[in-house]
């Protein structure tokens, strides 16, 4: 017979799937599964990442699938395009009817990332309690550093939504924003999160002739 | 095989399964310990260890990790299964812990020895996870 310890030395994926368990057996509060999830979209988004050099040009939907599908083995029940005010891309109910959110965009404009944010929060958040956490996953194929990307992509949603604030992860790369729901008039929650996908390995270009 | 003219939360619990984890075998064995409980009497479902799901869902080709997921899905997501713990000295002595007193050791991180009283801090290794099927909720209608 397993132990509690044998169990969650089994790896990533059982030790996450034990864990969400022992939240429901504690009937632990929303903050406790939302941090849960993190860490799952965390692990899931390096796994993508490492990928990368085989993860070019796909689509949206097919960048999602590989991010939820990580989830999906860690028991966590999370849909793609779940009907919630409209077609979520990504969509996690727990226990407790616990709720939570991410729209995916593949960066091409700031413009886009709005209407992928406001979709999140005016379209899809209840803005109810225990369902108003989520997230802006943003895939990035281009050239340019991530770090400026989102930074500037902080900026402009400051510009454009007026009661919108922001908050830096220790990281530098990652923000949570804070927004009142029009319905409820809660604060929604999102983690901004870059999924850095360009890939043009530069170490094969033949080094300069020598000289002398 | 469940066989009623009323669909029961057991089919509504099964078909959302399926639906969602298609292609894992986790997903099977949560179709087995499904079956299992709903065909047999509440008493044969009180004292599930891993072992014995094991046991159960042998017609699918599982790992033991996929019978670990497949219990966290029906004790987390859906209230199949009912979480309880027990503590096993290292002497092979096993005590049943209520609920109420798990959730605080595993809060906590430690506990006193039930007999002995000597402070126990590796708590993870002592505490033995079972299970408790939950046939009555298997077995009321599907509010569809």
């Amino acid at each position: 017979m397993p132990s509690l310890a044998d169990i969650k030395r089994a790896g990533t994926t059982v030790r996450i799937a034990c864990e969400l368990q022992e939240l429901k057996f504690r009937d632990a509060p929303y903050a406790e599964f939302v941090a849960l999830i993190s860490k799952a979209i965390s692990y899931s988004v390096s796994s993508i990442v490492s990928q990368k050099n085989v993860l070019q040009n796909l689509n949206e939907d097919q960048l999602t699938a590989f991010v939820i599908s990580p989830l999906k083995a860690m028991m966590f029940d999370i849909a793609h395009e779940r009907n919630i005010g409209g077609k979520c891309d990504i969509s996690i109910v727990g226990y407790s009817e616990y709720l939570w959110l991410a729209e995916a965009k593949i960066f091409s404009s700031y413009g886009k990332l709005l209407g992928g944010y406001r979709q999140l929060l005016r379209r899809y958040a209840t803005g109810l309690p225990n369902q108003d956490r989520g997230a802006m996953l943003i895939y990035m194929y281009r050239s340019g550093k991530a770090k400026d990307r989102m930074a500037k992509w902080a900026k402009y949603l400051l510009q454009s939504e007026q009661d919108v604030t922001v908050a830096w992860e220790s990281s530098r790369i990652e923000f949570t924003s804070s927004q009142d729901h029009s319905g409820s008039g809660l604060p929604f929650i999102a983690n901004h999160i870059p999924v850095i996908l360009y890939h043009v390995p530069t170490d094969t270009i033949k080094p300069p002739k020598r000289i002398g | 095989m469940i066989r009623s003219s009323k669909v029961l939360e057991a089919d509504k619990i099964k078909r959302h399964i399926a639906e969602r984890w298609k292609d894992d075998v986790a997903a099977r064995v949560c179709n087995s310990i499904i079956d299992y409980i709903v065909s047999n009497p509440a008493s044969r479902s009180r004292y599930l260890t891993y072992s014995a799901l094991k046991r159960i869902s042998r017609n699918v080709p599982a790992e033991s990790d996929d019978v670990y997921r497949a219990a966290a899905l029906l004790s987390s997501r859906f209230s199949v299964l009912f979480l309880h713990f027990s503590f096993i000295d290292d002497s092979g002595k096993e005590y049943p812990l209520e609920d109420d007193d798990a959730k605080l050791i595993l809060l906590d991180g430690w506990m006193d020895h039930p007999e002995t009283r000597q402070r126990i801090t590796d708590i993870a290794e002592h505490l033995y996870p079972y299970y408790e099927g939950n046939k009555p909720v298997l077995m009321s209608s599907a509010g569809e």
